[in-house]
């Protein structure tokens, strides 16, 4: 918006009964559930102590200025002193400048925006409904096919978990979209009832104050978006689903077109006996050898990892009780607890640690029960392959259930001390130590981290290939052949039960 | 115990056949009760889209088709150049589950380009593995309506293109010129076509399996919505041609 058309919105008087953008995300804002509140709070409480700040320096400050300045400025050339003196009104004023234009700048885009939905009361509207926390990614879309237009004829009505917005109630760029925020389902049963009715009902009357404000009672064409998942994208969902929730607690959805998002595919797994498991979410190769089976990935070969303090995840490396895992998770314990199978915890002992690599191996008891991972060949991985990441995320929400992400690998740095594989699977904190599996199953990296990407709004999983962990067993004088590879990964292609060979231990354990 | 399902008059079709048993238990998954009742209170589509992975550039392909969607139809409803208004497009198509194609360019002279793109690839949809080729026989024919943004002519050609190559069993048209912000932006046609999905791909793109009661839930709605807009005396009439081409390709 051009400054002469911020001038006119600016001055542009209000007519009475006309629309007032702040009055309606106030009203909007009264839904909210204390955030906001406790925000302003803090924000008054830091303006005062900014002030008293300024009062305090000024007061000490001026006195100073004027006996030294005219001294520093004396030994100055008359030059000098000019310069020194157009550059302190220069900084100075265009401080000042910039302060007042982005708060009048302000003020007028929200005048435009008030003028815009005036003028769009006549026009013929179309309405989108959208729940979950996926309604926070179609936003986000409109803001950006909307490149800071206003679309004068699309309104839409989110309720996305609180936790996904941080602020703003009343979007004015793309569509005009009214923002109700829902708290995600914790705690009890009854806790998370209660929550949803109240919910319920301050939904309601924010969609009439949003309605009746931009005078959108009668639309045209109306969507009911409802996201229909278990997985990343709505893990609130999930949550909701688990304690009955609908998302679809709203009393005024037309729904003429009820577009259902399904977005849990290889999401979020459940365990066979729970009679979700869904074998179809992630494509994978049916090849009898090297089938990523549900009942073997997770939980046969996952492991999670915790000494008391941290959480985190691992994989079974062999059937003598090798589980590889990252070093981080095991700080500097020299044992920790081992869940697999989602069984009872069982003690493991760090046998290897690595910090620069960030590998770990632990020992626990040998058993028939541990089913080891299939080891590809991480070498042959090229960006764009898809794979899969693996872990237990320490978020309490989960509650100690695994979850899968697909991704691409998005690149492949070989420098360094191991050769780290990127890629858009993302996992969330507690996943570190899980495994990087391509889509036929075959184990091909240990994830470690995440860091921001090309892109550096977006984060991307970092994982040390599985050719670096085969190193790693080799350096330390670990038998490999007992863990298990497939026909074109490294190593040998056999499958024993040989004891590990602890000789050659590195000194770091 | 199995019966015919009928969701629209468009002729001979794939048979829709429900599997409910009898004894069957009612559905208990929360989303159905959600779907049917948004279905219910707008006597309205269903149109399933899917992700096709939790990766994020893939949950942001689907968000930016989705919002381009709806921004296509709000500037469609507001100034419909040709065509069924949206609201009364329920006069023309049936009730089946449909889904959404990719949003698509055409520009002037490309038809060709674009009929081997379709003959080639498909047209590509929002549930991923389902990509839409021309019938192979009568009961292939799939209910369509085209949505387009653009210059008239344009529009025409592409209607011509669409009709001649994939023959649907019913269809409609919404068509709109492009608004006045748009004119500096490209002067291509953007379209989307709302395609019926079959049975057996509706369940795939809700990730459940054909004779799951909530599948059958979600089916019973429309197909009580498609005999409650039909009435006693109304019939639907196609306005698809009758002409059958060949080959429908599958995922």
């Amino acid at each position: 918006m051009g400054a002469l058309e911020l001038l006119k919105s600016y001055f542009t008087s209000r007519r009475n009964g006309a629309l007032n953008l702040g009055k309606l995300e106030s009203k909007l804002r009264t839904q909210e559930t204390g955030l906001p509140r406790r925000r302003t709070l803090l924000c008054s409480v830091a303006a005062v102590f900014a002030v008293t700040v300024i009062i305090s320096m000024c007061q000490r400050g001026i006195p100073v200025v004027r006996e030294y300045l005219p001294q520093v400025m004396a030994g100055l050339p008359p030059e000098a002193q000019w310069l020194a003196f157009a550059g302190l009104v220069l900084t100075l004023g265009y401080g000042g400048y910039r302060t007042i234009f982005r708060m009048f700048s302000r003020a007028a885009k929200r005048r435009a925006v008030e003028m815009h939905i005036q003028n769009a009361r006549t026009d013929r509207k179309m309405m989108v409904y959208a729940y979950g926390s996926g309604a926070k990614g179609f936003m986000d879309a409109i803001e950006r096919l909307s490149q800071g237009a206003l679309f004068r004829y699309l309104y839409v009505f989110t309720q996305p978990p609180l936790d996904t917005v941080k602020r703003g109630f009343l979007r004015i760029k793309g569509s005009i979209t009214a923002c109700i925020p829902v708290q995600s389902a914790k705690g009890t049963y009854m806790a998370a009832a209660a929550a949803r009715s109240t919910e319920a009902q301050l939904s309601d009357e924010g969609h009439d104050a949003f309605l009746g404000a931009i005078g959108a009672e009668e639309t045209s064409v109306e969507w009911s978006m409802i996201h229909v998942g278990e997985g990343h994208t709505s893990i609130s969902c999930h949550t909701a689903w688990e304690e009955k929730r609908t998302t679809m607690n709203h009393s005024a959805l037309p729904g003429r077109f009820v577009v259902v998002v399904r977005d849990t595919r290889d999401a979020v797994l459940h365990s066979e006996e729970d009679g979700t498991g869904d074998e179809e979410l992630i494509d994978i190769d049916d090849s009898p050898d090297h089938r990523l089976q549900r009942s073997d990935i997770p939980p046969a070969s996952l492991a999670r990892i915790t000494d008391g303090v941290t959480a985190g995840s691992g994989v079974v490396m062999d059937r003598n009780g090798l589980i590889l895992t990252a070093a981080h998770v095991v700080g500097d314990s020299a044992s920790v607890d081992v869940r697999i199978d989602d069984l009872n915890d069982i003690g493991a002992s760090v046998i290897y640690k690595d910090q620069t690599t960030d590998l770990a191996f632990l020992k626990v008891e040998k058993s028939e029960s541990l089913i080891p991972v299939v080891t590809g060949n991480s070498d042959d991985l090229e960006i764009g392959d898809r794979v899969v990441a693996y872990g237990y995320p320490a978020d309490p929400e989960y509650e100690g259930m695994p979850v899968a992400a697909l991704g691409s690998v998005v690149d492949i740095m070989p420098d360094g001390p191991c050769t780290v594989i990127k890629s858009d699977a993302m996992v969330t904190a507690g996943c570190s130590g899980g495994p990087l599996f391509t889509l036929d199953g075959r184990f091909v990296g240990m994830v470690t981290s995440t860091t921001p990407g090309q892109d550096i709004s977006k984060l991307v999983t970092c994982a040390v290939s599985s050719q670096d962990v085969l190193d790693a067993l080799d350096d330390c004088g670990f038998d490999q052949t007992s863990v298990v590879t497939g026909p074109d990964g490294p190593g040998t292609n056999q499958q024993t039960n040989q004891k590990i060979n602890k000789e050659g231990k590195p000194t770091n354990v | 115990m199995s019966r015919k399902r009928e969701f629209s008059s468009a002729g001979n079709r794939i048979p829709w056949e429900s599997k409910a048993k009898a004894n069957e238990q009612k559905y208990s998954q929360p989303w159905t009760e959600a779907v049917v009742k948004a279905l219910k209170q707008g006597n309205g589509f269903l149109v399933l889209v899917d992700s096709a992975s939790n990766a994020e550039s893939d949950r942001r392909y689907l968000d930016d088709q989705l919002a381009h969607i709806a921004v296509m139809q709000s500037q469609i409803n507001n100034l419909l150049s040709s065509g069924k208004e949206i609201g009364a497009l329920k006069d023309t198509v049936g009730y089946p589950p449909y889904t959404f194609s990719e949003v698509n360019s055409f520009y002037r002279g490309a038809v060709v380009s674009l009929v081997q793109a379709w003959a080639e690839d498909g047209m590509r949809t929002l549930v991923p593995d389902i990509s839409i080729y021309p019938p192979n026989s009568e009961d292939e024919r799939r209910e369509a309506v085209l949505y387009g943004i653009g210059d008239s002519n344009d529009l025409s050609s592409l209607e011509l293109a669409f009709l001649t190559y994939f023959h649907p069993a019913k269809f409609a048209r919404c068509f709109s010129e492009p608004t006045v912000e748009e004119a500096g932006i490209g002067r291509d046609v953007r379209f989307f076509v709302q395609w019926e999905l079959f049975e057996d791909e509706a369940a795939h793109a809700l990730g459940v399996p054909q004779d799951s009661p909530e599948f059958d839930a979600i089916l019973d709605q429309l197909e009580c919505q498609f005999k409650s807009a039909l009435g006693p005396a109304k019939k639907l009439r196609a306005e698809g041609p009758s002409v059958v081409g060949k080959g429908r390709l599958r995922w």
